[in-house]
């Protein structure tokens, strides 16, 4: 059970964050939730694939670090190597928190900060801290506070790509074979992708407005991240050695 | 209720405002002022009066939906929302609702409400009935653009609370009574804690009702001004006049006026206050003499010509509205407290 609490000066005043990358700290995942907004950063270094949610239906796209549970293959020891890390993973262990307030007469949600107290990167002996000596903020959780503003506001470029997508019937699901580690063969599944073959099937009117909006760049930019599977691959390679 | 008070007095009457025509002088009263009548030709107030169910089916017709921010007291409670007996939360349940389980509960007869207390607060008009103010309207007041709020519920005791706006009440349907005081009478009020508080304002501990002049001595010294409103009449409550507000019908519903002459960039005054305490409440008695007189030379005297000695562009708030010059203290203000 997650262990999510208001972030708050005087009951965490003397948290640290560990910011050091690794596997102790929960960064062996095998993808993060990535936001059209930052497609631009991400494609540079994963591939971009997108997850349907069984019960709502709705999609989100991921970026993979690796192709089983656990596995991040960017990740050597202390070494995230790559020079643009998701924000979702950034934001670690903070998360964005909703609180209900009365303001000039209208029932609002603002967001907070919440702060996941189970994450291993929490230490009230090393680290960064998150308060200064009377009880304001430091620069780092400044910055965190920013990083998770920054995903709150991307809400509604992320459904505007989503509702393009769907209405365009863009994605279409794909399986991926790799061989694992052990020698093992492994079959990918359940992750979709955007055809690019309906994508330039488009009608004229349909691209201009893609491309005013700036959906149809974020677009192009999925489908540029597939070349990312083959260079995950030959890190997977390199790893074990074939 | 009035003879708990050694000098409960009437508030005062004025005449001849109108829907579009309130004198300055009124509206910015630095007394409680009643404007007996002044929003009975709304057409709210004309339907309250025949019966609650015309009233509620009216305010029905312009609700889109929006949430509302509701207060629920059980039979116990009987109407006073306050503070729990362990001082430790409230005797009532906030809660979020919409309007017909709300109304459902208010238009049935009382004896057979189950005893429920349902208060909803200041609950924006335009944004929880849009259109309302299109047929009830106070053109008196556009040039200040208020904030406009509504207020419902069955009886209902406010304790004794400040704004810090000008405020004009509008009672539509059911009696309420106001109990004020001038801001000075602070000290016999026994003002609650600033910082846990029923809904939002710290309120006076007092019970009217009932007053523990044990516990409270100072209460019997409070000099009140009592208006009591039936549907259709008005009320000034000056800026920071502290107001105990009764609902005393099965049905009773108010729309305020809020304004404020202060610029857009000022700053809360109650956050001067806390940052005050933060600065000055440990001083010691000398310092803080001191700094009644830094305060006073600065901010109470209201003598602008106290500081034309200084170059214009260097008088910064002390003489005028200057906004860059506010932003510029903001940044100051923010960079300084954050240690």
């Amino acid at each position: 059970m997650a262990n999510h609490a208001l972030l708050n000066n005087i009951e965490h005043k003397n948290l640290r964050i560990i910011t050091e990358r690794g596997a102790q700290y929960g960064d062996n995942k095998m993808c993060s939730l990535v936001f059209p907004f930052e497609f631009k950063h991400v494609q540079a270094h994963y591939p971009i694939f997108f997850h349907k949610n069984n019960d709502s239906g709705e999609f989100s796209a991921v970026a993979m670090f690796g192709f089983e549970d656990k596995q991040n293959l960017f990740l050597k020891d202390d070494v995230w190597d790559a020079d643009y890390i998701p924000l979702m993973v950034e934001r670690e262990p903070f998360l964005i928190g909703l609180q209900e307030t009365m303001e000039d007469g209208k029932l609002v949600k603002r967001s907070v900060i919440h702060i996941d107290l189970d994450s291993p990167r929490i230490s009230e002996t090393q680290g960064t801290p998150l308060f200064l000596e009377h009880g304001g903020n430091t620069e780092y959780l400044s910055r965190a506070s920013a990083i998770l503003k920054t995903i709150e506001d991307s809400r509604a470029s992320t459904e505007l790509f989503n509702q393009a997508v769907k209405e365009l019937e863009l994605l279409e699901p794909f399986n991926l074979d790799i061989t694992l580690g052990n020698g093992d063969s492994h079959r990918l599944s359940g992750y979709y992708t955007i055809n690019q073959d309906k994508l330039s099937a488009l009608d004229a009117d349909t691209l201009e407005k893609l491309s005013k909006s700036g959906l149809l760049m974020i677009m192009y930019m999925v489908i540029a991240s597939q070349e990312n599977i083959r260079i995950l691959a030959a890190r997977k390679d390199k790893l074990t050695g074939k | 209720m009035s003879h708990y008070f050694s000098k409960a007095n009437q508030a005062e009457y004025v005449e001849g405002c109108t829907l579009s025509d309130i004198p300055e002088l009124v509206l910015n009263s630095s007394k409680p002022l009643i404007l007996r009548g002044l929003v009975s030709a709304w057409p709210l107030v004309n339907t309250a009066k025949r019966s609650v169910q015309e009233a509620v089916d009216y305010i029905r017709m312009f609700y889109k939906g929006a949430e509302l921010g509701a207060f629920i007291g059980d039979k116990y409670q009987g109407g006073r929302y306050f503070y729990n007996d362990s001082f430790t939360g409230f005797n009532f349940v906030k809660q979020r609702a919409s309007l017909e389980p709300l109304f459902e509960t208010l238009a049935r007869p009382s004896d057979s409400n189950e005893n429920r207390y349902i208060y909803v607060g200041s609950a924006n008009v335009d944004h929880v009935f849009p259109g309302f103010k299109d047929e009830n309207d106070l053109p008196a007041l556009h040039k200040y653009t208020p904030l406009t709020n509504i207020w419902f519920g069955n009886q209902s005791r406010i304790a004794a609370h400040q704004d810090n706006p000008q405020n004009l009440a509008c009672c539509v349907a059911g009696k309420r009574r106001f109990t004020l005081f001038p801001p000075e009478q602070i000290g016999n009020l026994y003002i609650g804690p600033l910082d846990f508080t029923p809904a939002g304002q710290a309120v006076s501990l007092v019970d009217f009702h009932q007053p523990d002049l044990q516990r409270f001595p100072k209460f019997k010294h409070a000099e009140a001004v009592v208006a009591e409103l039936e549907p259709g009449d008005a009320l000034i409550v000056p800026s920071l006049w502290w107001h105990h507000v009764e609902g005393l019908s099965d049905f009773n519903v108010l729309v305020n006026y809020w304004w404020s002459s202060s610029p857009n960039y000022a700053a809360a005054p109650m956050d001067a206050l806390l940052h005050s305490l933060l600065a000055i409440k440990h001083l010691s008695k000398e310092q803080k003499q001191a700094w009644k007189s830094i305060y006073e030379h600065y901010l109470f005297n209201n003598d602008d010509s106290a500081f034309t000695y200084l170059p214009e562009e260097h008088q910064g708030l002390l003489t005028k509205e200057d906004e860059l010059y506010a932003r510029q203290l903001r940044q100051y203000l923010l960079n300084k407290l954050n240690r």
